[in-house]
């Protein structure tokens, strides 16, 4: 249940299984050759200075202090292994992929490939927590942490205490699953005594971004609406708020929150607000609308008489992500691992929507 | 048998005031008026709010506006909530008539549930995808859990009775509904087609979709209706019911049959709705008093109104969102529950 969080907010579901929404997004994160990613921050690890401990983070649980550099690194919930494994570090327990695997191993392919690099597959692979069916606390435990990192995550108050039984952990700044890819880099890199280092990955995976937009001038600038639309099941649509991490990575792509969306959203701390279908027009002023489907998806939607009202959906300015698989996986949970990966893939989808904005 | 060789059934139904069948036929009058309104209401209100011209020209001929186009979406939706109100109002007057329990309904004798785990066990490990398919595999769950729950609860020497039936039917809900979990936990692509079951809805229905489930409804009626005067002997007691000549067991087949389509048919298209089965029959039977061939149509009618009715309330108290149906229906629901609990005290029928 919890990786099907990360596409298709419907409120009924999610209300039941909110707490364990968490477990299901779990991110990894393999480079790819053409990143830069590990490259750079391998040797990371024997830099950090000891002079940075003890380290107290704050986050909506409350302070956390760490008091020595973790030798010993365990993460829970979506992709936030990628920041420790970016960064050279080889954790020693992670989330077990449910949700975009294909091929069912439990890692996500850009986590693999960075872990292949740090030598840490086959025997030497992390634990995988299987965090289906909540947190695995016991196996959490038995990995023995010295530090449990979970910045970008939903843990509730209960999980979050529980998990400070078993070593000091980090949780969410604010928002469940409304942390920043940046956020989760920084804030779990600083757990580390990495923070520098952190920093380093995240300005490297802005430049990179940087890159792949000047090839493609069509799409900054333009407004979007990222939503969760099903024409055959529901009579509302669900559209991520400004506060989740997919949709910040689409405003670091250059383009903009309509302000259709922003106006929805209001004061929410949900990650996701919902609208009916009858009044699908209020979408009037988006240029792309991005939402997850498949090869038939667009042609729905245009011939259906309600959602066929919104301009972008007229005009085929729409972005369909696959439903499954780790394309969406990587732009759902996006990591400083992720995102290299699935750059140039993702932005030519945007670019081809761009260009039929009028 | 004790009875008398020259008892008859008008003997043994209870007397009635001389002036119950005018007023049965008022009343019946009655729901029919609440079914129009219910349509009116369900045709002119929603998430959007359109004029009157647009209500009328949506539905006769709607232009390229989206005011008309809801309006136009909305067509479908009404017809669909009358047929599975009115399915689920007649399946629980059956369920009720037929095991004496007055807290007979679909949802809480593990019925809907039944059919809903078959249908996610059919699109996880069969790959059925239709809507066709579904209906079959939630008529066979439909139809296991009956059997089961009515196994259960006819346990021990005192039989099937109403408090024995509905503990039957909580415990095979929760294990059937646990199977459901099981399975999409493992299988989040399944999750993804079984979404909008989880609560039942009656929106986005298309003109194909219930012209499928139509035939099963109409059979389901007329199996219904069928049994009206059968199950006005079994309300009077099994052995009773045998010395009038009511053959008992066909009666119970044939009665479970008709709930197993309205039931499994109303699930295969909008999913697990709760307490429409309960509450009608018991709003009915203030009108019409026991006799099932006054209950069955009153229960339909009553049933489309009230779902069409809950349908409006959940398109307009969470403006811009919905809220559907069947989650309106557990928050009106419950309490009934409650009530006809206290003031039963579970007590047969």
């Amino acid at each position: 249940m919890r990786s099907a969080l990360l596409r298709a907010p419907r409120p009924i579901r999610f209300a039941a299984v909110a707490a364990a929404a968490a477990l299901a997004l779990t991110a990894c994160s393999s480079g790819t050759d053409d990143a830069a990613t590990p490259a750079g921050t391998a040797g990371g690890t024997t830099t950090a200075a000891s002079d940075a401990f003890p380290v107290t983070i704050t986050s909506t649980f409350g302070d956390t202090t760490i008091e020595s550099k973790p030798e010993r690194v365990a993460t829970v919930n979506w992709g936030n292994h990628d920041v420790p494994i970016a960064l050279g570090v080889v954790p020693v327990g992670i989330q077990k992929s449910t949700y975009g695997d294909d091929d069912t191993d439990g890692v996500l392919p850009w986590t693999f490939a960075a872990l292949e690099e740090l030598g840490a597959t086959g025997d030497a692979l992390p634990v995988l927590f299987d965090e289906t069916d909540g947190i695995p606390f016991e196996s959490v435990n038995n990995t023995e942490p010295d530090v449990i990192l979970a910045a970008y995550s939903g843990l509730t108050k209960e999980q979050f205490d529980t998990l400070s039984g078993i070593a000091p952990t980090v949780s969410y700044p604010k928002y469940a699953w409304g942390t920043s890819w940046q956020d989760m880099a920084l804030i779990d890199g600083r757990a580390l005594g990495l923070e520098a280092e952190a920093q380093a990955l995240v300005d490297d995976v802005n430049a990179q971004i940087a890159d792949a937009l000047a090839a493609r001038p069509d799409v900054a600038g333009k407004t979007f609406a990222y939503g969760w639309i099903d024409p055959s099941a529901a009579t509302t649509v669900s559209l991520y708020s400004p506060l989740d991490a997919r949709v910040q990575l689409v405003t670091d792509l250059g383009l903009e929150v309509a302000p259709s969306v922003t106006a929805l959203a209001g004061e929410t701390e949900e990650f996701y607000i919902s609208l009916s279908a009858e009044r699908v027009d209020e979408l009037a002023d988006v240029d792309v609308l991005v939402t997850y489907g498949d090869d038939s998806t667009l042609a729905t939607l245009q011939a259906d008489p309600l959602y066929g009202k919104i301009p972008a959906v007229q005009r085929g300015s729409v972005v369909v992500m696959p439903n499954d698989g780790p394309l969406s996986a990587a732009t759902s949970g996006p990591t400083v691992l992720s995102i290299p990966w699935v750059l140039d893939e993702y932005l030519d989808k945007f670019e081809a929507a761009a260009k039929k904005v009028g | 048998m004790t009875l008398s060789t020259t008892a008859t059934p008008a003997d043994l139904a209870p007397r009635r005031p001389a002036s119950a069948r005018p007023r049965r036929a008022l009343g019946l009058a009655v729901c029919a008026l609440a079914v129009v309104v219910a349509v009116v209401c369900s045709l002119a209100f929603g998430s959007r709010v359109v004029g009157w011209s647009d209500v009328v020209s949506g539905v006769l001929h709607p232009d390229d506006s989206i005011a008309q186009a809801a309006v136009a979406s909305r067509v479908p939706r009404t017809l669909l909530g009358l047929l599975v109100g009115a399915a689920l109002g007649l399946a629980g007057s059956v369920m009720q008539g037929l095991t004496r329990n007055p807290l007979a309904d679909p949802a809480l004798l593990g019925v809907s549930s039944g059919a809903s785990l078959f249908v996610v066990l059919g699109m996880a490990w069969v790959g059925l995808t239709t809507l066709t398919q579904h209906i079959w595999v939630a008529f066979l769950g439909a139809a296991v859990a009956s059997l089961l729950v009515y196994a259960i609860g006819s346990m021990g020497r005192e039989g099937a009775t109403p408090l024995k039936l509905a503990l039957a039917g909580a415990a095979t809900s929760a294990a059937l509904l646990s199977a459901v979990s099981m399975v999409l936990l493992t299988r989040t692509d399944v999750l993804d087609t079984f979404r909008f079951w989880q609560v039942g809805s009656i929106g986005r229905a298309s003109y194909s979709d219930i012209g499928q489930v139509v035939p099963f409804l109409v059979v389901g009626a007329v199996l219904a209706v069928g049994c009206a005067r059968g199950m006005d002997a079994i309300a009077l007691g099994d052995e009773v019911a045998t010395g009038l000549g009511q053959r008992v067991g066909l009666v119970r087949a044939v009665g479970g049959v008709a709930a197993v389509l309205l039931c499994g048919a109303s699930v295969a298209i909008a999913g697990p709705i709760g307490f429409v089965g309960l509450v009608v029959p018991h709003l009915a039977r203030a009108f019409t008093g026991p006799s099932h061939r006054w209950l069955l149509p009153y229960a339909a009618a009553l049933g489309a109104a009230l779902l069409l009715a809950a349908d409006v309330v959940g398109r307009v108290v969470a403006r811009p969102q919905e809220v559907e149906v069947g989650i309106v229906t557990a928050v009106l629901g419950a309490p009934v529950f409650i009530a006809i609990i206290r003031r039963q005290k579970v007590r047969e029928l």
